[in-house]
């Protein structure tokens, strides 16, 4: 289409163009409600998996969906989820399947009763407000708009001193208030002053100031900071119980132990290292482990 | 000694900007230039810059003494991800939060031009001294480690791996602190009661600034996902990326909002309290992902940060709510935004628009946190919920786009008809596009509408823009023509910016498909429709890091997907290899390789138009550069001119 | 007051306000009251009737689960280090308990056949009855999140306890007392 005659359409140009618009118009509109109205609902198996997926939480992750994480039970439940839609279930009776096996919390959707009913509500009440809000400003303030602000139009009177006070001292107050609330009294707030606010993150960093507080911390993590730290006798030391003892995490005890007798160039470490590398063959530093024995 | 410098420079910043807020305080009661705010201000840049340069010269040096440097150093760590860790934690990036507000005190306190740009001083000035001292008493960034451990675990994985660690962050923060200036200014508005062409002129350009800044350090944030966290996702509605994204949607109505009253003096008070609101929010942020409050509910009370912060945002929150009730009267004179069809009204729905929309995300954000902390009861809020609010906003957005350019500010019944004949051509390419789009794939209604709209926004614009080059304004004198037109035209790019990113994502989240599947070696496999080869299996081991790559050939183009392994923080993090082209993307996740290198397990996405949403992103930031306000103030001549209204329709273009 | 009056549509929008604050302020007590949303806190499972447990065992058999007995359902894999430690102690628990009436099956989920064998062989525990998962789907079925889980079925069919990670000796014993 020549786009430079189009403004000729404005003056009512000859009647034609207007008619083969039109007509591209209808024709085009004809095709899409075609195109829309067949082909309906012939999502592949893939994308409905996909999609349920994406609608349900990996239960062992943080913040990932099922769709995206490669975790061994979201791969289940991708599995689950494809095999239920293959045997005919519809996207939602897959859903409320695991929910009923999960909870609501599996479901990335809040709930529609609750505190999640609020935010179920909150957007049409959003979207009735956006409405509502144009047309009370512009029925109010219908008319000619306003001139282009110039100069000092526009502007108000400062605001007397004494107003000005009361706020400072209500935000002031607010400030102060506040956090002492939370806290539960001054006094808390003293020592809560010390504590660190990253919190989480400083049990798995390997500092060494972990080590003065031995007593709460996690023996693994502190022994494995003492062994970054250049001190692995002291880390054999707190080790040794947690490794040759029962416990959820004795793979990772067990390897601080041997590479703790590595560093102290103690013969045991070897067979320590073994011991790892024989009973936990999944585990991810056992690649690394085997080269390191190789190695000698 | 290290650490003795930084504590002396953190000190000198705290007292410096403390003293500036006091003195620029003093200032704005009386009226009077107070130098001493200027030198302050200064004295508070050298400070927190001081501060920072001492904590990086103790990463460099790998001065294993200092706290920070202890738990984020590494002597593996290469140099660039070692002067990147700074911001790679908590303590040494709340310094250089610190070190961005100075820098943007230095430059507001740089003269003193009348009371509204005191108070905005001593208001930044305050917000910086309330941050330098938070970083002074609770970070500990410079304590004593004894003994000095000989090496560190390095900084988180995550953040070593991609070259984006080193720009996201500093522009996400420039960004949203910068948002403190326009937040300055609607105080200093408040009190003086100057909320007129004064208040405009002044928040328009810093505005514009951290609008850009913000705009660019989301785009870097979600390239930065997509190309570290293997998932084959960039935005994943996750508290942290919220709390960017809320203050940018405030600022963006903040932009239109200062359009409209410019042109008609109407909501003034409105323009102040997005401003408000867009720096708490910002604030608002920095509570919910720096204390700890997201990651862990428990930690709340536990942390020292995480009651101050909320102390500071409730105070500036009850502040400005406390300034606006008691002069709200007098603040808003009786303008009209213009008939619902006019250009005012359009923006006026937009602004709407953009502030429901940032409501709904803060309370999906807030909610969970407050249902967990008050009853200890989980609200599951997740993509799914978030996608079904953002895209009917998103369209109505889009929709607004194209009709708000159309509209004029006073309409009349002959600009009307205009309006619809001007979209007569682009509503047709519209629905072909639609048809186009249709015909290929099955994508769902949503698509399709993002399409359609996307693609009249496009060819409206593109049409408008032909139009006026032919037009005899720019026929006459193009270099004047595109002089008095950049900032409309600046607008349209980034109009059209937006659409593209729309088209991006639309077209990544509706027509993506994922599969996986193990290779055996030499051999080639067909997943997700991509056939496959895997050519061989490497390990190797560097920087601290265990790699294993997986040499692939896809479409016949070859890369790796690498697995590494940073024993020093015992964690494995996938780097994908991704193959770009317009169309779509190749996206390879490596999720296991048998230790003989015989096989290898590979996700693979196809991602169609992701490369869109980056070009749009990088459009976006250039309209917002080429919008901004270059000259500090015009010439009345030019004021004069520019208030001219337009003319009415743009003349034909040449005769028949 | 004459400052407020100033305000336009006052009262329209305190109303409105005012109405949507009720609803969300008597949402938020009805919910605080521990009202709709409390059932979500406990482990969906408990209460419910067991889903089904049907495949093929280790040793090739095909098999399905009945109700009828106290049953231990315990999910595990040869790749998962905890179960190393559970599998022997589940398998003696087996052994003991099998005259007092309670059964034992178990899931090898997301595992191979032969890797299952030869730990089972290792940790000496062949007699155990092991239904296997190759896609982790009867765990998922299950609502098991993670590898290993243990759940305890009573006589008619009800899910009666559920465990994840290790359980111990003593309170296999404790739920096999309490629902024989």
């Amino acid at each position: 289409m020549d786009l430079a005659r189009v403004p000729r359409l404005r003056r009512g140009g000859p009647w034609i163009r207007r008619l083969l618009i039109g007509a591209a118009a209808l024709v085009a509109l004809a095709v899409l409600a075609v195109a829309l109205l067949s082909g309906h609902g012939t999502r592949s198996l893939d994308d409905r998996t996909q999609d349920v997926a994406g609608r349900l939480r990996c239960p062992t992750c943080v913040a990932e969906s099922a769709a995206d994480s490669t975790s061994p039970v979201a791969e289940s439940m991708r599995s689950e989820i494809r095999r239920q839609l293959a045997a005919g279930r519809s996207d939602d009776q897959v859903v409320a399947w695991f929910r009923t096996r999960y909870g609501s919390d599996i479901v990335l959707e809040p709930q529609r009763h609750g505190l999640g009913w609020v935010l179920w509500v909150a957007p049409p009440v959003a979207g009735v407000a956006v409405v509502g809000g144009c047309v009370l400003l512009v029925r109010r303030r219908r008319g000619r708009p306003g001139q282009p602000v110039t100069g000092q139009a526009g502007d108000a009177p400062p605001l007397p001193a004494a107003r000005l006070a009361v706020a400072l001292t209500v935000a002031v107050g607010a400030a102060v208030a506040v956090p002492l609330l939370v806290l539960g009294g001054p006094d808390d707030g003293a020592s809560a002053g010390r504590s660190d606010a990253a919190a989480p993150t400083a049990s798995s960093s390997a500092s060494p100031s972990a080590s003065r507080s031995a007593s709460s911390d996690d023996p693994v993590t502190v022994a494995f900071a003492l062994l970054r730290a250049g001190n692995p006798a002291a880390a054999e030391k707190l080790i040794r119980p947690v490794a040759t003892g029962s416990g959820a995490d004795r793979p990772l005890a067990l390897l601080v132990l041997g590479l703790a007798q590595r560093a102290n160039g103690e013969i045991t470490a070897t067979h320590t290292l073994r011991t790892f590398v024989h009973r936990y063959p999944d585990h991810p530093a056992t690649a690394e482990v085997r080269r390191l024995l190789a190695a000698g | 000694m290290t650490s003795a410098t930084g504590l002396f420079f953190l000190a000198l910043a705290c007292c410096a900007s403390l003293s500036t807020a006091v003195v620029g305080g003093w200032a704005a009661v009386t009226g009077r230039a107070e130098p001493l705010t200027r030198w302050g201000a200064r004295a508070a840049l050298v400070g927190t810059a001081g501060a920072v340069a001492a904590l990086e010269w103790a990463l460099v040096s790998h001065d294993f003494s200092v706290r920070f440097v202890a738990e984020n150093g590494s002597r593996s760590t290469p140099l660039y991800y070692t002067i990147t860790s700074l911001w790679s934690a908590h303590d040494g990036s709340l310094l250089l939060w610190c070190l961005v507000i100075a820098a943007y005190l230095a430059v507001l306190a740089r003269r003193h031009d009348g009371p509204l740009r005191a108070w905005a001083v001593c208001v930044v000035a305050g917000a910086t001294a309330f941050f330098c001292c938070l970083a002074f008493t609770t970070g500990g960034v410079f304590d004593r480690v004894d003994p000095v451990p000989h090496d560190g675990p390095g900084p988180t994985p995550l953040l070593q791996s991609n070259p984006a660690m080193g720009i996201h962050p500093p522009l996400l923060y420039l960004g949203l602190v910068g948002l403190v200036v326009p937040f300055g200014y609607a105080v200093g508005g408040l009190v003086t009661g100057r909320v007129g062409r004064g208040w405009l002129d002044a928040v328009a350009g810093p505005l514009r600034f951290a609008w850009v800044a913000l705009t660019a350090g989301i785009v870097l944030g979600a390239w930065w996902s997509y190309a570290v966290l293997g998932w084959g996702g960039y935005w994943s509605w996750d508290p942290v990326e919220n709390s960017s994204l809320m203050p940018w949607l405030l600022a963006t109505a903040l932009l239109h909002g200062i359009m409209v009253q410019r042109r008609t003096g109407a909501l003034p008070v409105w323009n102040l309290s997005l401003a408000v609101g867009a720096y708490v929010l910002a604030a608002t942020g920095v509570l919910l992902t720096r204390s700890g409050v997201v990651a862990s509910v428990h930690s709340f009370a536990d942390s020292g940060i995480g009651p101050v912060l909320l102390g500071f945002v409730v105070a500036l929150v009850v502040g400005v709510v406390a300034l606006v009730v008691l002069r709200v009267g007098r603040l808003a004179p009786p303008h009209a935004v213009g008939a619902p069809a006019s250009r005012g009204g359009a923006l006026l729905t937009g602004n709407l628009v953009l502030v429901a929309l940032c409501a709904t995300v803060l309370l999906g954000t807030v909610l969970p946190v407050l249902a967990e902390a008050l009853r200890g009861d989980q609200v599951s809020v997740g993509p799914p919920y978030y996608d079904r609010v953002a895209v009917p906003a998103v369209l109505v957005l889009l929709l607004l786009m194209v009709v708000a350019p159309l509209l004029r500010w006073r309409p009349g019944r002959e600009e009307a008809r205009s309006g619809v004949r001007r979209l007569a051509v682009p509503l047709v390419i519209a629905l072909l596009v639609v048809v186009a789009v249709r015909l290929t794939g099955h994508g769902g209604v949503a698509a399709l509408l993002v399409f359609g709209l996307a693609g009249l926004l496009v060819a409206s614009a593109l049409l408008e823009t032909w139009r006026e080059l032919r037009g005899p304004a720019a026929r006459r004198s193009p270099r004047a023509w595109l002089r008095r037109r950049r900032r409309p035209l600046a607008g349209r790019l980034a109009h059209v910016a937006f659409a593209v990113i729309a088209v991006g994502v639309a077209g990544s989240s509706a027509y993506s498909s994922v599969g996986e599947a193990t290779i055996h070696h030499g051999r080639t496999t067909t997943v997700a429709g991509v056939a496959v080869r895997l050519d061989g299996v490497d390990r190797s081991s560097d920087d601290g890091a265990m790699q294993t790559r997986a040499r692939l050939v896809i479409d016949g183009r070859t890369t790796t997907a690498a697995l590494r392994y940073f024993s020093a923080r015992e964690t494995t993090v996938a780097a994908p290899a991704i193959l770009s082209a317009l169309g779509g993307d190749r996206y390879v996740t490596l999720l296991a390789a048998q230790q003989s290198g015989r096989t290898a397990t590979v996700r693979l996405a196809v991602n169609p138009m992701v490369s869109w949403i980056w070009a749009g992103g990088a459009l976006l930031v250039l309209g917002g550069v080429l919008g901004m306000p270059w000259r500090r103030r015009r010439t009345a001549e030019e004021r004069d001119h520019a208030l001219t209204p337009e003319p009415a329709v743009p003349e034909p273009a040449g005769a028949p | 007051m004459t400052l407020l009056r100033r305000i336009p549509h006052l009262k329209l929008l305190v109303g409105l306000v005012g109405v949507v604050a009720l609803i969300v302020v008597a949402d938020l007590l009805g919910a605080l009251r521990g009202g709709a949303a409390d059932e979500d806190r406990t482990d969906p499972l408990l209460g419910r009737d067991a889903p089904v447990l049907t495949g093929t065992t280790l040793a090739g058999r095909p098999y399905r689960w009945h109700a009828g007995r106290v049953t231990v359902v315990n999910v595990w894999a040869s790749w998962c280090g905890p179960c190393r430690d559970e599998v022997p102690l589940i398998a003696r628990f087996a052994r003991r308990w099998a005259s007092r009436g309670v059964q034992v099956v178990t899931v090898d989920s997301r595992d191979g056949v032969s890797t299952a064998r030869e730990f089972l062989a290792d940790v000496g525990a062949t007699s155990l009855l092991a239904v296997h998962d190759p896609k982790g789907r009867l765990a998922v079925s299950w609502g098991a999140t993670g590898i290993p889980e243990t759940f305890v079925v009573d006589r008619r069919g009800v899910i009666r306890a559920h465990r994840i990670g290790e359980v111990d000796t003593s309170w296999l014993t404790e739920e096999a007392d309490r629902w024989t």
